[in-house]
């Protein structure tokens, strides 16, 4: 187990040292015969895009190659312009939430870092360009994040940062540009309601104008005057009040985004109201108003289909869960709530489409979503009526355009970054899976995997029971070891073990059978924590492939077969 | 770089829309008993609202194109006020320090708060959202009307209604900042001090940014920009009605003594269960009072106290309210009202006037509401008995000439706002709880970690 663990430490920490310290050979990257939408809403065609030096060099349908260019070849595979994530928190980790009142002198007046204001703090330090969070986003096709610190009231500036995996110095586009604010109050200290942080804010600006104004006058003519105190929160505000810097304020539901709308009435700053959940009510106040918003791609859980729950009736599948549902759902009172909560679902996904309707843009943030729900949540609120085109400024144009990229970002276009997102198939397509991603001219590719076609009615349950042996694929090297799945009554009992490190066992817990589809998870302790390792499994006869995941690290493809075979 | 965006696409609007045009109606009540409260009841009469306002009270009113109710056989009287409720309020206290005078509970209103549908089901169209008790200079508070259906937080705001703010003495400060925090106000010596100091800074406060303005611009450093200091001042300015949560005699004579130190003459106690030992003062003193009708005895100082209390304030010519604290109590405010004519004999119009224009009279809004007059705001409620019986059932309540309550149209589930992640069986749950006393809302937890050291 130990072993494993160091191991894991390995493939987690060290993987990017194998993979990305080979030099290139060429900064010159032709992809060839590739389907190019340009832009959202264009029309597709086959041609060639040729970067150079992390720029895209030349579009078109025919173009001159240079000798020296390594040619990809992109037969019937489909390029967009890299995706952007206008807010999230990539290259962040989020920090502990601690739960202990902080022990202060006086409750009404902590410090500035105890009440959650540090408006004054970069993303420079806290960024680690190594977490997983960045390779998540990479994987699902964004190029570009701007950033933004996790915190409380006021946790500090975005930055923008290219998902290349390098250091913040060398990843950065727009240092500071951006000030994040959010309705986090403070572990009961002030401010610790959101009547507390309105009050804060409304004191805090109004003093960074009177010191702005205040240093001015000092700086014009010291003489005389009183030297001005510095203060660095208040100071940081100064490019707020002089409206040179925005503020993402992340307010998710209706009477929080009111909140926001109100402070920016009151006091005047720029805004970009974000991670919205819950817009349409204000969308008639607005009446059509330019204002810029982006919405959470956090959409409440998707409820089960009827369809399914009568196929797994039919099958004596049922669990108990699902009885208590229908039982529920029988009762009059319980259908008519029920209603209501599917009605409320269904708002929250077509937000999107409200906001089309309205002629608002559409873009999204994605301080509250998994990278792996992306694509699926995309899909719902495109199933709920946003149009495709729509949908893909959102990730692109749109996106660029409300962080002020859009000179450098967001089209396929000569001079523009070689950021791209290359994809099996139209990028909306239910099957759409993304086969490489381009970022700054550096190509970072994913297997894909064709999932076996189910037969129709194929809900049928297989049995994996067996030993299996199992590959890890971690860029530079191999982790494998053994499975064995055991039946246990109607559930299954997994043990892994590590070629690296025979005699230990880790014990699989949450183990779900769907068909042919398995998960589970382990875990394992790693550097004094413990990790928690998640399998996703597609057995096919015997052998099996699919992804294995570690929060905040990312994920790896994993393989295996049966090593007992009848 | 990010900064062009906003100059280019963003907001080039300011949201002058979230003072949206708040909904007014035109309605007919025919033939009702109406209660006017100041000018007798007036039976077999109409009365017309026009744009959200009283423009017509007589026999036989042409309704024109107003929507006309029947109301024969029943009681019309004007919209209960309450001058004490915690509802439709995201957040109650702020209970870091013992001054918050900074916070603003109008910046927590919560318009889906299913409470406002049960106030409209018993009647009351408006409420005094109050900050909590657990500072001895709270929150600002707001009062609202219960426009239920609306979406934006400012349409349940009574534009134009005095601010007011929260006080409190005794138990709840001293228990939240002196056991809880060690700090001062540890005592009922101490909750003095924290007005005084209040106030006192707050003249210091006024005085160097007098001296400041006084100079050419930029002459002398500004000095800091001080929220609570801001309030206070506008207290002793007398720009704020203070409402304090108070029981003991003793103590609500040391605030009128406090404030008359400082030359604040708006105040009105709220609780004041101990109001009937110092009836005199109090009317002397122009101060209010808003108490319950008969609740005592929930904490050590509360149990000298007398359901007599409403009767002997308003005998001594205080304007004395009947107010909730409570999304239950405020259902049967008549009720509430009515126990005062069996403990103390009030005849019927002084003690709907508990309910109505005595209310309006401390929140300032007197001029508007409170009575059935040419000229005021159409809020009228409806009921099928008298509202002071033990039968009535409240029909109908209408806002503005709006109606916002209607007994035949009484839905089972009538909320607004759906959370699309609760699971369904957890409403019935959530809302069979029944609270009371939210007056010490959200500061529990504050009691949960105290070390002793």
């Amino acid at each position: 187990m130990k072993q494993l663990s160091v191991l894991f430490l390995v493939m987690v920490f060290g993987f990017h040292g194998f993979s990305q310290d080979i030099p290139p050979v060429t900064d010159k990257i032709l992809i060839k015969n590739v389907s190019i939408t340009t832009q959202p809403g264009s029309t597709p065609f086959i041609g060639h895009i040729l970067i150079e030096d992390g720029i895209i060099k030349d579009v078109g349908a025919s173009l001159q190659v240079p000798y020296d260019a390594q040619v990809v070849s992109g037969d019937s595979l489909h390029a967009y312009a890299g995706f952007i994530a206008a807010l999230s928190h990539a290259g962040l980790k989020a920090p502990k939430e601690n739960n202990e009142r902080p022990r202060v002198d006086r409750t009404g007046y902590p410090p500035n870092d105890v009440a959650g204001i540090t408006p004054e703090m970069s993303i420079d330090d806290a960024y680690d360009h190594k977490d997983g969070s960045i390779s998540d986003m990479r994987k699902q096709g964004f190029t570009i994040s701007h950033s933004v610190p996790h915190g409380r009231m006021l946790p500090g500036m975005g930055s923008i940062i290219a998902l290349n995996g390098e250091s913040y110095n060398e990843s950065v586009i727009v240092k500071d540009g951006s000030m994040f604010a959010q309705w986090k109050t403070a572990n009961r200290v002030f401010p610790g309601t959101l009547i507390g942080i309105m009050s804060k804010w409304r004191e805090l600006y109004r003093n960074a104008e009177l010191t702005l104004q205040h240093n001015k006058n000092y700086k014009t003519n010291p003489r005389n005057r009183k030297r001005p105190a510095q203060d660095a929160a208040t100071e940081a505000l100064w490019p707020v009040v002089q409206k040179q810097m925005p503020v993402f304020f992340k307010a998710e539901k209706h009477r929080d985004i009111y909140r926001t709308l109100q402070l920016q009435e009151d006091l005047g700053f720029d805004l970009v109201l974000s991670e919205a959940k819950d817009i349409d009510r204000i969308l008639g106040d607005l009446g059509g108003r330019d204002v810029s918003v982006l919405l959470s791609l956090d959409l409440p859980k998707a409820e089960k289909k009827k369809e399914e729950s009568k196929d797994k009736k039919k099958d004596g599948e049922e669990k108990k869960e699902d009885k208590k549902e229908d039982a529920e759902k029988e009762d009059p009172k319980m259908a008519m709530l029920q209603k209501r909560k599917s009605e409320a679902i269904d708002r929250y996904t077509s937000q999107a489409k409200m906001m089309s309707e309205k002629g608002m843009p559409v873009s999204f943030s994605y301080l509250e979503t998994k990278a792996s729900d992306i694509h699926t949540n995309i899909k719902r609120l495109i199933t709920d009526g946003l149009s495709e085109k729509d949908a893909l400024s959102a990730l692109t144009t749109q996106a660029a355009k409300s962080i002020g990229i859009s000179d450098i970002a967001g089209t396929i276009e000569k001079g523009k970054l070689g950021n791209l997102v290359i994809a099996t198939k139209p990028i909306f397509d239910e099957k759409s899976k993304i086969k490489m991603v381009m970022i700054d001219g550096k190509l970072h590719e994913y297997e894909v995997k064709e999932k076996k076609k189910k037969k129709e009615g194929d809900s049928e349950m297989i049995d994996p029971s067996g030993t299996w042996a199992y590959t890890i694929e971690i860029p530079g090297m191999a982790a494998s070891g053994t499975m064995t799945i055991t039946k246990n009554g109607e559930d299954f009992d997994v043990k892994v073990t590590s070629n690296q490190n025979p005699g230990e066992e880790a014990e699989g817990k949450e183990v779900e059978l769907d068909g042919s589809d398995m998960s589970f998870s382990f875990s394992m302790p790693a550097g004094g924590m413990d990790i928690t390792v998640q399998n996703e499994l597609t057995f096919d006869g015997d052998t099996f492939e699919g992804t294995v995941s570690v929060a905040d690290f990312g994920s790896f493809d994993i393989s295996g077969s049966k090593s007992d075979p009848e | 770089m990010i900064k062009n965006i906003t100059l280019s696409f963003l907001l080039l609007c300011s949201f002058q829309m979230l003072k949206a045009q708040v909904e007014t109606g035109d309605i007919l009540i025919k033939n009702g008993t109406v209660i006017t409260i100041t000018d007798g009841v007036l039976e077999d009469t109409d009365v017309l609202i026009r744009d959200g306002k009283i423009s017509k009270i007589g026999k036989d009113l042409a309704s024109g194109n107003a929507k006309t109710i029947d109301a024969a056989g029943q009681y019309v009287m004007p919209g209960i006020i309450d001058a004490h409720s915690h509802i439709a309020l995201d957040v109650v206290n702020e209970a870091t320090d013992p001054n918050t005078s900074d916070v603003f509970v109008g910046d927590a209103i919560d318009p889906f708060d299913v409470a406002i549908y049960r106030a409209l089901a018993g009647g009351v169209t408006t409420s005094h959202a109050m900050h909590g008790s657990a500072n001895a200079v709270g929150g600002q508070c707001e009062t609202i009307k219960h426009r239920w259906g609306v979406s934006n937080p400012d349409d349940m705001k009574m534009d134009g209604a005095p601010r007011t703010i929260k006080f409190a003495l005794g138990e709840n400060p001293m228990r939240v900042h002196g056991e809880g925090n060690r700090i001062v106000p540890r005592t009922r010596m101490g909750v003095e001090q924290i007005f005084r100091q209040g106030f006192a800074k707050a003249q210091d406060y006024q005085a160097e940014w007098k001296a400041y303005k006084a100079n050419p611009a930029g002459a002398l450093e500004p000095p800091k920009y001080d929220l609570k200091m801001e309030t206070m001042s506008d207290i002793l300015n007398g720009d704020i009605i203070i409402h304090c949560h108070s029981y003991r005699a003793d103590e609500i004579l040391m605030l009128v003594d406090v404030l008359d130190d400082f030359g604040v003459k708006k105040i009105c106690f709220q609780h004041v269960n101990e109001g009937f030992k110092v009836a005199p003062e109090l009317a002397a003193y122009g101060a209010g009072a808003s108490v319950f009708a008969d609740w005592w005895a929930y904490k050590f100082e509360v149990y000298y106290s007398t359901a007599y209390n409403a009767t002997i304030l308003t005998r001594n010519g205080v304007v004395t309210s009947i107010n909730s604290d409570s999304g239950e109590l405020i259902r049967h405010l008549f009720h509430e009202a009515a126990k005062t004519q069996r403990y103390g004999d009030l005849t019927d119009n002084e003690a709907l006037k508990l309910i109505t224009l005595n209310p309006a009279i401390q929140l300032g809004i007197q001029d508007r509401v409170g009575s059935i007059e040419v000229g005021k705001e159409g809020d009228i409620a409806i009921f099928d008995k008298h509202p002071l019986s033990v039968y009535a059932i409240p029909q109908m309540t209408i806002v503005d000439g709006v109606v916002r309550f209607d007994i035949k149209n009484d839905n089972d589930d009538v909320r607004i706002d759906i959370n699309p992640e609760e699971k369904i069986s957890s409403f019935i749950d959530h809302h069979a709880e029944t609270e009371a006393d939210r007056c010490m809302q959200d500061v529990y937890e504050y009691f949960a970690d105290q070390k002793q050291d």
